[in-house]
């Protein structure tokens, strides 16, 4: 039997460089806010679970600093290091378990850097991604998230899989969808981002996810008690996980689509979807380049979705936050949601901490209520 | 398909320092990954998530979870989940495959605590790091310091004596006498042993800095119970709390308030009404030796200011019947996420009828305890109980 769980209450801040807020305070205002959304008291949560990282954070043991701003104070609290959406499936155990009634989870990605320029943010974001990978036989070689990214689109456009223009053309597409929602970069056109300086050849800056700052926090709750929620945003009908190989196995660059594919037969087994592409009415994908596009939709068997039902959002390359892009995404698909009064919506989510490589994959399954 | 979570496996390596050991940290976690599985019947292949541990910011890599489990030799989309809080991620780590295998996301789970001290050269410096950045890195604190501020506030109030103190720290090394994998024992000289560091805390009340991994296999109890040929002990209460960042929030040294609160909630969920008497065995994080009198009392085994008098007359030792660390606890063994993860272990393996130690005869059922973060802002605990199969 599928456990009866929902996204009750949902908050986000995309974090700039105006801000006069401590992280500390970031997270409270935002988790506050999720609060508020789900018409939930704090005292009412029982569960509690970041997801940040200690190198973005600079400082060891950084949740120390965050869980007790994320509800966590005198609760039961967990940090999850991964994207968000891993955190949001431990805090589904414990409300599937049930060891809780509501759980609260937060996705926290505010480097403490001068600045939150794009830039800025993703030499962090790689700095940490080199600290990931393996220290004797990855890192001398230089590899990062980006550079698995770069070393993918220049294999399918070698192999004639890909086109940079193509590629150009679906980025300036999705850039100007997103700065009509949560962008973070403006609208463009695929000269410019054709133009745009390389970053890892093929992928020029604009090609790769928008490196972005932000906060965000989902209230969950089970059975009657997310029912009896003023205002219950969705059902979680399905969800699937896998982690992709590491470098030594060639598997992460030749079929980088295939820990999705395992996270997706799982999640629509449990949600009960055996037509997706009829059956789903939107999507939001952590494609990370636009080269993986293609190869994600197949992996989530969602070849025949119609483009507009395709990060309606514009997806990582309109803002992409880093550890916390996994709750942006929930809460895009969210206005979805209730863009299309109702239906079924899917979140595909993937840590980029080593870009392809030992990435673990997320995907939900999502019911409007 | 839901189920009560039971410990079926348990593999330890043997403790030493980090400048002694020979081991990668992915050899060692290979290591105890392996004694883990053959303890538990178990085939790498059966595994659906590996839970893994690090405390990034004291280590040279971040999400270490990354590069130790390609070196477990598991299948290929294995589920990897990362998980650090800090002093308290070894105890979270059982816990939370508990949460997985209860809500029937996964049949096993492998959980794996690595040794976390073997980079850093100044680990009290790198400990600071931790601290509040305006308000109390600045005053230099490591580690032990923020360990002292308790013992001196407890011995203040309750007029424990530094002898208290010393008879505690020596029962534990005996302990570890009996333990394989101890890393200090009572061949620490008393010379050594009565060294002031922070007062009033001796360096043999102070844990080392160790290097070793543990790791445990989690299963639904109706899938790996029949497997392992041994009894298994399941986990009947899980639970964490967290304290407020600085640490003038713990208001009162001489007790840790929040674990009074985290033990209620362990105990209503265990259904422990009388604790000093319903456990047969408990294993308390101590990495400062007078923590386990405090721990006691937060925890109801005892009325507060009373442990030291358990000691005295025996109880707490070995052939007591309140027998508290018989592993030498973390006093003797710290390998940081390892060491966190250990009460767990231990108390598994008694529970078994498999001590790692010496064994409580007919051990049902037991209370394991981690805690760390700035000024022991998070605590863990697990209760665990005999299932025979």
């Amino acid at each position: 039997m599928t456990p009866d769980l929902y996204v009750v209450g949902s908050a986000w801040r995309t974090v700039g460089d105006d801000t006069d807020l401590q992280l500390d305070e970031l997270v409270f205002e935002c988790c506050s806010a999720a609060l508020r959304d789900a018409g939930v008291r704090r005292h009412q949560i029982g569960l509690a679970i970041t997801s940040s990282l200690d190198l973005y954070d600079a400082r060891s043991i950084s949740n120390a600093l965050t869980a007790p701003a994320a509800a966590g104070y005198l609760n039961d609290e967990l940090r999850v290091e991964g994207d968000a959406s891993a955190a949001l499936l431990v805090a589904l155990a414990g409300l599937a378990g049930g060891a809780v009634d509501f759980a609260i989870v937060a996705g926290i990605h505010v480097p403490e850097i001068g600045g939150l320029a794009e830039r800025a943010v993703r030499r962090l974001d790689q700095h940490v991604s080199s600290y990931t990978f393996d220290a004797h036989l990855d890192r001398p070689v230089g590899m990062t998230s980006s550079v698995t990214l770069g070393l993918h689109a220049a294999e399918r456009i070698d192999a004639g899989q890909a086109r940079f223009e193509e590629l150009a053309a679906a980025t300036a597409a999705e850039i100007t969808r997103g700065a009509a929602r949560r962008g973070t970069r403006p609208a463009v056109t695929a000269a410019e981002v054709a133009a745009a300086p390389m970053a890892v050849a093929p992928l020029t800056e604009l090609m790769l996810p928008a490196a972005s700052a932000g906060v965000g926090a989902v209230v969950l709750a089970a059975g009657v008690s997310a029912r009896r929620c003023p205002r219950p945003r969705a059902r979680i009908a399905g969800w699937g996980s896998a982690t992709a190989p590491a470098t030594a196995n060639p598997g992460w660059l030749a079929d980088p689509g295939a820990a999705t594919a395992v996270a997706r037969t799982r999640a629509y087994a449990m949600a009960g979807l055996d037509h997706p592409a009829e059956q789903v009415g939107s999507v939001e994908l952590t494609d990370l380049s636009p080269a993986l596009s293609a190869e994600i939709r197949s992996a989530l068997d969602l070849d025949g979705l119609d483009a507009p039902r395709i990060n309606r959002s514009g997806g990582v390359r309109a803002n992409y936050p880093g550890i916390a892009n996994g709750l942006l995404r929930v809460v895009e698909t969210l206005d979805n949601l209730a863009d299309d009064h109702g239906g079924v919506a899917v979140v595909h989510a993937a840590d980029d901490l080593c870009g392809l490589v030992s990435s673990t994959v997320n995907v939900l399954v999502l019911e409007g209520v | 398909m839901r189920d009560h979570a039971v410990i079926a496996g348990v593999g330890f390596t043997e403790a030493t320092s980090p400048r002694r050991q020979e081991l990668s940290k992915n050899e060692l976690c290979r290591l105890a990954v392996d004694r883990a599985l053959e303890h538990a019947g178990c085939d790498r292949r059966d595994i659906d998530v590996v839970i893994i541990g690090d405390i990034a910011g004291f280590e040279a890599s971040s999400v270490a979870a990354r590069t130790i489990a390609p070196a477990l030799g598991l299948p290929p989309y294995t589920t990897v989940l990362p998980i650090c809080t800090g002093g308290t991620t070894g105890g979270h780590l059982p816990n939370q495959a508990a949460a997985l295998i209860r809500a029937g996301f996964a049949q096993r789970v492998l959980c794996v605590a690595p040794n976390t001290f073997d980079g850093p050269v100044d680990l009290q410096a790198v400990i600071n790091t931790n601290s509040p950045m305006v308000m109390e890195q600045p005053l230099g604190m490591g580690a032990v310091h923020m360990g002292a501020f308790f013992p001196a506030a407890y011995q203040e109030r309750y007029g424990v004596t530094d002898a208290d103190f010393e008879l505690l720290a020596t029962k534990n090394r005996e302990n570890a006498d009996h333990n394989p994998f101890a890393h200090v024992t009572s061949a620490l000289s008393a010379e050594h042993a009565a060294r002031m560091v922070s007062t009033p805390l001796r360096l043999g009340m102070v844990c080392p800095v160790s290097s070793g991994a543990i790791a445990l296999v989690v299963g639904a109890e109706s899938v790996v119970g029949g497997q392992a040929g041994h009894p298994v002990a399941r986990i009947t209460a899980a639970q964490s709390i967290s304290d407020g960042y600085l640490g003038g929030k713990r208001r009162d040294f001489s007790t840790f308030e929040v674990v009074e609160v985290m033990a209620r909630r362990a105990y209503r969920e265990a259904q422990v009404v009388d604790p000093r008497s319903e456990f047969d065995v408990v294993e308390l994080f101590n990495p400062y030796a007078p923590m386990e009198f405090m721990l006691m009392e937060a925890f109801g085994l005892c009325p507060y200011g009373g442990a030291p008098e358990l000691l005295r007359k025996g109880v707490t030792r070995y052939g007591g019947d309140l027998p508290v660390n018989l592993s030498g606890g973390i006093q003797c063994t710290n390998p940081g996420v390892a060491g966190q993860i250990s009460p767990v272990a231990h108390i598994a393996t008694q529970l078994m009828g498999q001590a790692t130690a010496r064994q409580v005869e007919g051990a049902r059922r037991g209370l394991a305890h981690s805690t760390g973060g700035t000024f022991f802002q998070f605590h863990t605990a697990t209760v665990l109980e005999r299932v025979d199969l």
